[in-house]
């Protein structure tokens, strides 16, 4: 058949394993495609692609759309292979065809290639429809007419991943319905409930559990097929067969019907689940996914699922000790019956005595007041007697001791009798009751009935607030007679229904004049009707009302007139509608607001009496606000913050527990301390109390005093007991947050950097900007650090400000106490001008001192916002602890620096850079090696002379470091300086030095560069003694060493042999650079190649200000790892102008500027830069020239200012240098107009660079060269 | 070393003063010029032309600003004046032209 291929077939096929083989003897001449051989160039090469491909490829030929697949494809086909191959796609692929078929059909119509990702195909396999997924794509297989005439097919099975996916979705969502259940019910409904028909491959969920008699019973189903599976696992078994313990296949179909669309779940899977911990046994019933045959990796997600059930279930409550729990109830109720009845006895007479004298003592009062707290005492004794009667009289029933005397009555009569007791009560509460009594008679213990309509009365009372009571008594029918007492109250739920009549069941929730209760009046009421024969049942809808129906035996006979009538109105029922009236009746105003500016107690209790009690206890020393429920409380509260509130634990709607857990949920008012009161005694119920967040817990009953000591002790303590229960809750957070800041801290090294960590941590409050002012140590002044978002302008204002500035920054240094401001604008007026300064920014702050070791105040931290905001207390609190944190930081930065600065400041003061000198602007700089005491014998000298155009300068070099060397050099420096004053040229000048040096210890060959520059002769005379030589660099970027005048070393014993100087130009413009070997030597590197360097380097610095020069050549020239050695170094550019730079030695005078100013006009009109430009630069530079003057001189007007201004081709840049470090009050020169000047010099300018070092002050103003305006002549 | 200078030109327009300044007015004369241009208009209604002058600074724009809260004149410049932008940046009240000015001097209460 091969013969029929050709060659690039015949090797594809060879290579095509199991499909090569079938595609070479299939028989295409009986084919209508007919031999490969034939077939059109593009086909054979799709053939030769997808067979040798080991990715599963298909190719649909011909409009027929015929089959031809590799290797690879076989899987996809499953049992459509081999018959599919040569086959037409649609009767190979009839099951798919409604999704793949429009889709192949496109591609050969428009040639367009389709995508599908992740695509649900559901192919019938061995007969069974299975639901599998592909990522595919169809490319059109294009004929040499530009038509296409098949379709090229890529295609990967997504099935295992797409499944994974899915199952692991269902696992999650399973156990995490599964977690926090606690008994075997809620793992078992959590089970089902995770199940919702939707996921494909958990169509139905049901759990079997044994029961204590009948193995396998239903115990939860899931609600799609709740009511269809069976109650009895062994219904769903095979055979009589024992439960199963291996995962069995099951067939649900008796159970579920196959619905008419689709296959529907016919099988399950039964998983025996592991004993639970009550050692019962159960097994999940999962259902199985139709279209997916039950795999290894469907199993063993089935075996998950039941193992995340089994071990729901194990964690789940014994049973066996809930049982227990309840034997132990059982005996202890049976005790407290036994113990009340006992009590109830002991408690009616005390209480007896109590309501005899009362009464009397009301009727003799004839203060109303008095009367009115007697008769408050009286109604509550005479409550408290029939609660004990109550009680006694249940006790008997519990005990089966009641021994009911029935006599016969006329029970209508006689309900209509008690009940009309209610009228008055209703009316007042706005109820109507309506009493619809037939005669009927019964035989009746006429105390107990009345103990039964009463208790319904008065419970219809308490549950409803509009509407009506209806008291009905049928005539006897068949025997008994039907008692109802209905209302149009708020109804019980159903879940309360079934235990309504359960003792001390009381239902929660529901809304209702008040929460007094025992809960054993209903229990009460069902036990006094059973007793005669009757029975009791409830109806009831929320919202709508309760029915209460009475079924009672009806007396045989008419009812005679001899009959008992109801008797006369007994204490008893007093007692009942007493206590009702104080349900409806509220004689004191719900809040009472006196605005006294006391305190304000907020009082909450349902019961009337109980709350006119305690506002009359609290009203002498405190405003009093009342609330009848946790509800009106809250209300009340977010209205008015109350200092205290006193409440009751049992209220209706929200009660006492709930209302702490709001109040301490609520942030405006989680602070407010809550006392409680409660009858429920003993410490459990403390317990509770606290534990929902009260601050302290009152058992009933109490006195007067007694509750005035509590809410004093809670109004003071208040704010302390809050404030530790915050630190608790947020000093985890704290810790963590100091952690971070220290270790933030741990590694700055300046001021700003530790700003910059503090605003990076949680302690900044996100505050975007930080200020750290410390206290200078000799001037007192306050050194202002900023950190963050803040203009140029604003730094430099508040650089450095007086220690009585009208600052809050120096407020809380001076007073040491933090400031906390919400709002800026609101700051007294004293702080008006930097308010005003800073408005942009900073709108809120907060400012905390820092302290040393010896608690003294050495600066304050501030952290800024730019719009109004207020702090949190916990907030406050984090600050406060960053704030020492931040101090230590401070004080090892400080110390280090100190150091630092105390090892220098030899050299500095010995090295004091002479500036008075009006012929050249000067730069310097001292370097000490990095690894010696930091002192040297390297030094810089400027000196003036005597003709002010004049200026001598020297670096010299001693042999050694550290002390020593610099005690010699600064021997020699001294005398350098003393022989400019004789003769400044530089062959005497070494001459004296070689003298001199000659009797100096240690000063054996010490080298020395010395040069006079002339700004007027445009002359520099040197001389070098075996030192490196000058550099000398012009304005056109051509350098060289000055190596004239060249002579021996200092000291070095042979025979001096006078020296000659060297002589150059220094044109204006050019930079002269003095320096020691430090700069420029390496180790391993000849003097040529780090003198090549240094000429390199200063080439790209001609139009560098001289400071800036300095700095940066110590940097460049610096090799790895820092310099070795001490370096010198001094930039020497003489005034003058060029066409493109000025340089001037300005004195430290105001009335220099004019003159100045009149040079500068005159070479920046040589530029041609516009009127507008020109005086801004002018402005600008004279602005800052005044700013130098005013603070940078340090009080010696003989320095100079430096004024450098070079012409580049784009911009302008002008720099004033000045010696000093502004340590003057920089904020307060507002007040002598110099604050104008900075706003000025940053408005004015394209950009301000200021560099500030121990050297002193460079600002450096750029502005931007633009194309010239129409100039404004101004005459 | 001097200070700097300036003049000043006096036009009586109707019942407003006009005081045309040239020259440069800095720290080391802006109380002298401020106490002249004071000088010359004797508290009435004035303008003060800044128009032709060449040099204004910090100090100047200071005591500008006191000058004309304790007195009613009114500062007039014109808006492409090389000065005009430091003058807005520091917000010195002013005027871009005379008539503007002379009304608002004319409008402004005579100093006692």
């Amino acid at each position: 058949m091969s013969d029929g291929l050709g060659p690039e077939l015949a090797t594809a096929v060879a290579l095509g394993g199991e499909m090569g083989t079938r595609f070479a003897e299939f028989d295409w001449s009986a084919h209508p495609l007919g031999a490969p051989s034939e077939w059109p160039a593009q086909w054979r090469d799709a053939t030769a692609t997808a067979l040798t491909s080991r990715f599963p490829i298909v190719l649909w030929l011909g409009p027929e759309l015929f089959l031809v697949y590799n290797n690879a494809y076989i899987q996809v086909l499953g049992d459509k292979h081999p018959a599919a191959l040569g086959g037409a796609g649609e009767r190979v692929w009839w099951d798919i065809w409604d999704p793949i078929g429009p889709m192949l059909a496109g591609v050969m119509e428009t040639g367009e290639a389709t995508w599908s990702d992740d695509l649900l195909l559901t192919i019938v396999s061995e007969g069974r429809p299975e639901e599998r997924y592909f990522t595919f794509t169809y490319g059109p297989i294009i004929a040499g007419s530009g038509v296409v005439d098949g379709v090229f097919c890529v295609v990967t099975e997504t099935t295992g991943r797409v499944l994974g996916e899915r199952r692991l979705r269902m696992l999650t969502r399973m156990g995490g319905r599964l977690f926090r259940t606690r008994t075997a019910q809620e793992a078992v409904a959590a089970a089902v409930g995770a199940c919702d028909g939707t996921h494909p491959d958990v169509p139905l969920l049901a759990v079997y559990l044994d029961g204590a008699e009948e193995p396998g019973v239903l115990a939860g189903v899931c609600e799609p097929v709740r009511g269809r599976l069976p109650e009895r696992l062994t219904a769903l078994l095979p055979g009589p067969a024992a439960q199963p313990q291996r995962p069995l296949e099951v067939d649900l179909g008796p159970w579920l019907p196959r619905p008419a669309d689709g296959p529907g779940v016919q099988r399950g899977l039964l998983l025996g689940l592991t004993e639970a911990a009550d050692g019962r046994r159960g097994h999940l019933l999962l259902g199985l996914n139709p279209r997916r045959p039950l795999d290894e990796q469907y199993r063993g997600f089935c075996r998950l699922l039941a193992d995340q059930v089994s071990a729901a279930l194990a964690n789940a409550g014994s049973f066996e000790l809930e049982r227990r729990r309840a034997d132990a109830l059982a005996q202890l109720d049976q005790a407290k019956t036994m113990f009340l009845t006992n009590v109830s006895h002991e408690f009616r007479t005390p209480l007896t005595l109590l309501l005899g004298p009362l009464q009397d003592a009301i009727t003799a009062e004839e203060d109303p007041k008095q009367r009115d707290r007697l008769e408050t005492a009286q109604r509550n004794a005479t409550r408290l007697l029939r609660l004990v009667d109550a009680l006694l009289q249940f006790a008997r029933t519990e005990s089966e001791r009641a021994d009911p005397r029935p006599v016969r009555v006329d029970l209508g009569a006689l309900t209509a009798q008690i009940a009309s007791s209610f009228t008055e009560l209703c009316r007042r509460a706005g109820i109507g009751l309506v009493l619809d009594c037939a005669s009927a008679p019964a035989e009746v213990d006429v105390q107990m009935w009345e103990t039964v309509v009463l208790n319904l009365l008065s419970n219809a009372v308490k549950f409803t607030f509009g509407g009506r009571i209806v008291v009905k008594v049928a005539p006897p029918r068949d025997g008994t007679i039907a008692v109802t007492v209905s209302d149009t109250g708020t109804g019980i739920a159903a879940e309360d229904l079934g235990r309504l009549f359960e003792r001390f069941y009381r239902a929660d929730n529901s809304r209702a004049r008040s929460a007094e209760g025992s809960g054993i009046g209903l229990s009460l009421v069902r036990s006094l009707v059973e007793l005669h024969g009757g029975g009791i049942e409830v109806d009831s809808v929320v919202n709508v009302g309760t029915s209460m129906h009475i079924t009672l035996p009806a007396a045989r006979g008419p009812a005679s007139a001899g009959e008992r009538p109801a008797g006369d109105t007994s204490p008893q029922e007093n007692a009942y509608v007493t206590e009702a009236m104080g349900w409806v009746e509220d004689t004191i105003p719900s809040s009472v607001t006196r605005g006294t500016g006391r305190p304000l107690v907020l009082i909450v209790d349902d019961n009337a009496d109980m709350r006119r009690h305690l506002a009359q206890v609290c009203a002498a020393h405190w405003d009093v606000a009342l609330a009848v429920d946790g509800a009106e409380a809250l209300r009340a509260m977010r209205r008015r913050r109350p200092d205290v509130v006193v409440t009751d634990v049992m209220m209706p709607a929200v009660d006492g527990l709930e209302l702490v857990t709001a109040i301490r949920a609520d942030s405006a008012l989680s602070s407010v301390p809550v006392v409680m009161l409660s009858a429920r005694a003993g410490v459990e119920a403390a317990g509770t109390g606290l534990g929902a967040g009260a601050d302290d817990y009152l058992p009933k009953p109490f006195s007067s005093a007694d509750l005035v000591n509590r809410v004093s002790a809670r109004l003071t303590a208040g704010e302390r007991e809050h404030e530790r229960r915050r630190d608790e809750h947020d000093r985890t957070r704290r810790a963590q947050a100091m952690a971070e800041f220290g270790a933030a801290l741990g590694s700055a090294t300046s001021p700003p950097h530790l700003l910059d960590a503090l605003l990076a941590c949680p302690a900044g409050l996100g505050a975007p900007l930080a200020v750290l002012g410390v206290v200078e140590a000799d001037s007192g002044n306050i050194r202002l650090t900023f950190a963050g978002e803040l203009d140029a302008e604003v730094r430099e204002r508040y650089h450095v400000v007086a220690a009585r500035a009208p600052l809050p920054i120096a407020r809380v240094i001076s007073s040491g106490r933090p400031m906390v401001i919400p709002e800026t604008r609101d700051l007294d007026a004293d702080f008006a001008a930097v308010t005003r300064d800073t408005d942009a920014v900073t709108r809120a702050a907060v400012m905390y001192p820092l302290r040393d070791r010896t608690d003294t105040v050495t600066g304050a931290l501030a952290l800024s916002w730019p719009a109004p905001r207020g702090f949190a207390a916990d907030e406050l609190a984090l600050v406060e602890q960053a704030v020492p944190v931040l101090g230590r930081a401070l004080e090892r930065i400080h110390a280090a620096e100190r150091e630092r600065r105390i090892a220098t400041s030899f050299q500095e003061h010995q090295l004091d850079l002479d500036r008075r000198s009006g012929a050249a602007v000067l730069g310097a700089v001292y370097q000490p090696a990095a690894e010696t005491m930091r002192v040297g014998g390297d030094w810089y000298l400027a000196a003036p002379l005597r003709d002010p155009r004049q200026v001598a300068v020297s670096v010299g070099d001693v042999v050694g470091h550290g002390l020593p060397a610099a005690t010699v050099m600064g021997r020699l420096r001294a005398a350098a300086a003393a022989a400019t004053l004789t003769d400044s040229r530089p062959a005497f000048v070494l001459d004296v030095l070689r003298h001199y040096a000659a009797s100096v210890p240690g000063a054996e060959c010490t080298t020395v560069a010395y040069a006079v520059v002339d700004s007027a002769s445009h002359r520099v005379d040197y001389a070098c003694a075996g030192h490196p030589y000058p550099l000398l660099v012009t304005e056109d970027r051509t350098a060289r060493y000055l190596t004239d005048g060249r002579h021996l070393p200092l000291a070095t014993g042979f025979c001096a042999r006078p020296g000659t100087d060297g002589r150059d130009r220094l044109p204006p413009g050019a930079l002269l650079l003095l320096y020691t070997d430090g700069l420029v030597e390496r180790p391993g590197e000849s003097l040529e190649v780090g003198l090549a360097r240094l000429a390199a380097a200063t080439t790209r610095l001609v139009h560098q200000p001289v400071d800036a020069v300095c700095a940066r050549l110590l940097r460049t020239m610096a090799p790895p790892g820092g310099h070795r050695d001490d370096v010198a170094l001094l930039a020497v550019r003489p005034v003058g102008t060029t066409p493109t730079s000025f340089v001037a030695a300005h004195p430290a005078r105001q009335d220099a500027l004019p003159a100045l100013r009149a040079r500068v006009r005159a070479w920046l009109g040589a530029l041609h830069l516009g009127d507008t430009l020109t005086h801004d630069i002018l402005l600008t530079l004279c602005e800052a020239i005044g700013n130098a003057v005013e603070h940078g001189v340090r009080a010696d007007p003989r320095q100079r200012v430096s004024v450098e201004i070079f012409a580049d081709e784009d911009t302008i840049s002008a720099t004033v240098t000045d010696p000093g470090r502004w340590d003057t009050d920089t904020a307060a020169s507002r007040r002598a107009a110099r604050g104008t000047g900075l706003t000025v010099i940053h408005g004015l300018s394209e950009r301000v660079e200021i560099a500030r070092s121990i050297r002193g002050t460079r600002v450096t103003m750029h502005h931007r060269r633009r194309p010239v305006p129409t100039a404004h002549d101004p005459s | 070393m001097s200070a700097a200078t300036y003049t000043l030109r006096t036009v009586p327009d109707g019942p407003v003063t006009v005081v045309s300044a040239t020259g440069e007015v800095d720290a080391t004369n802006a109380t002298a010029f401020s106490a002249h241009v004071t000088d010359l208009t004797g508290g009435r209604p004035a303008v003060l032309d800044l128009g032709d002058l060449l040099y204004l600074d910090s100090f100047g724009f200071a005591t500008l600003r006191r000058l004309i809260a304790q007195h009613p004149v009114a500062i007039v410049l014109p808006a492409q004046h090389p000065l005009h932008k430091a003058v807005t940046l520091t917000r010195l009240p002013h005027h871009h032209t005379l008539r503007e000015a002379c009304t608002a001097a004319r409008d402004e209460p005579t100093a006692d």
